[in-house]
């Protein structure tokens, strides 16, 4: 598995992916961790086929019990089916996730890690001394959902908004946009049922300062392919599988 | 297929075996109840069966009793089989970790999550065997029960030769009687037979 830093300040955002152990026909995920005055938060830490690659990595950059909070945007296995495994090594923790889902991921295996819901309108989040905010993106594509956003380092943790599946060890950032739009279309038209979420969406992201858009499959967005990726969407339909 | 797999499926198919039991149980109350009714009728010529058939009423309420006991061991143990296949697969997964890791520092980190993952499936391990052996215990006592009652049911058919006309009903009611002790005599020890199975 891939772990490359791709922000560093007071604080740094992780990522970790492209791992080459993952069995086959298992989707690729990224996972990505904020440390902040010795403190982590893991988001969307990912599968239970993951958890073993995902575990070392965490242990190369912090100790265990630094890993305070896990953040899950919505209730898939890809997102948190791991959480069984989690809840017995960092126990003291904290689950951040939809309200909506608690009665659902709680089927995952949950014995000792604390539920910390997050209400529908969103909420702000400290790590250490670093402020964070919990963004709606409801329907997009899970009907309880949330992204998450860190206004100091610009960057937008955007869940399956933005995401692309691809095989293989592909490159970590978009590097031509219009290249990209072929391996995104479908995931996005099929995934996403609603055009008047999508654009709610849209218009909440663009009041946001984004240099970094992370989706949780695919690669990442840069600076004015963040602009780019809002206006591509802004102009797709959705839920196109009534249509069919 | 792992123990704690294994384990599941046998506490799931005790609870089956005992599930049968507890309806012959409470046929076993319905037969015990008639006879009293049949003895009430026989007046002073049955008086000797009136503590016998207020055995059985008793023993049919206890073996219900038992069997749900029963049940909320089996609950706990295939809960506990659970928390131990979780534990299993967790190490399964930190072992797996450990190719991933190079540096003295996160091997050691590592090997402390390890220590204390082992520490808790040999607890979990432990309680296990404990609720075994008390499964295996309270299983033993409704088969010592059942054994009792074929015993009393000898005597009952004795007592029925004294009751007249009521004699050949209360024959029929005691070879109920012990048809249903029998059957779940037999409930006990396939539940038993199940369980000691390629023990732990």
């Amino acid at each position: 598995m891939k772990a490359q830093k791709i922000y560093q300040g007071n604080h740094e955002w992780i990522l970790f992916g492209r791992d080459p152990n993952k069995p086959e026909k298992i989707i690729d995920t990224n996972q990505y961790m904020i440390v902040s005055d010795g403190q982590a938060l893991l988001l969307d830490p990912g599968g239970i086929e993951l958890f073993s690659s995902m575990f070392a990595n965490v242990l190369k950059h912090i100790k265990p019990e630094q890993l305070t909070a896990l953040f899950a945007s919505h209730q898939d296995p890809d997102i948190i089916s791991s959480l069984g495994l989690w809840d017995q090594v960092i126990p003291h923790a904290k689950l951040y996730s939809p309200w909506l889902w608690e009665g659902f991921i709680r089927h995952f295996g949950m014995e000792n890690i604390e539920y910390a819901p997050i209400k529908d309108e969103g909420e702000s989040f400290k790590l250490g001394s670093l402020d964070l905010e919990f963004v709606p993106a409801h329907y997009l594509h899970s009907s309880g959902n949330m992204h998450l956003y860190d206004p100091t380092a610009k960057v937008l943790f955007s869940g399956d908004v933005g995401a692309a599946l691809e095989e293989g060890d592909f490159p970590l950032f978009v590097e031509d946009f219009d290249h990209q739009i072929d391996k995104m279309r479908y995931f996005h038209q099929r995934w996403m049922p609603s055009n008047k979420a999508k654009q709610n969406w849209i218009n909440r992201v663009r009041r946001l300062d984004i240099q970094l858009m992370c989706p949780q499959h695919g690669r990442i967005f840069k600076g004015e392919q963040v602009q780019e990726f809002l206006e591509w969407f802004e102009a797709l339909e959705v839920g196109v599988a009534i249509n069919t | 297929m792992s123990n704690s797999a294994s384990l599941s499926i046998k506490t799931a198919s005790v609870a089956a075996e005992l599930d049968k039991a507890e309806s012959v149980a409470k046929e076993l109350s319905l037969a015990a109840k008639n006879a009293r009714f049949i003895v009430f009728r026989a007046g002073s010529q049955a008086a000797g069966l009136i503590v016998i058939t207020s055995y059985f009423a008793e023993l049919a309420e206890n073996t219900i009793q038992l069997v749900h006991t029963i049940n909320d061991i089996s609950l706990s143990v295939a809960k506990d089989s659970v928390r131990e296949w979780k534990a299993t697969l967790l190490i399964g997964h930190l072992n797996s970790a450990r190719t991933d890791l190079f540096e003295d520092e996160h091997k050691e980190t590592l090997k402390q999550v390890i220590q204390k993952a082992t520490q808790m499936l040999t607890s979990i391990s432990d309680q296990l065997k404990k609720e075994l052996s008390v499964l295996d215990a309270q299983l033993e006592e409704i088969q010592t029960l059942m054994r009792a009652a074929s015993v009393i049911v000898v005597t009952s058919r004795l007592e029925s030769n004294r009751t007249g006309q009521f004699e050949q009903n209360l024959r029929e009611m005691a070879d109920n009687i012990q048809r249903l002790t029998n059957e779940i005599k037999e409930h006990a020890t396939e539940s038993r037979r199940i369980l000691s199975r390629n023990a732990l």
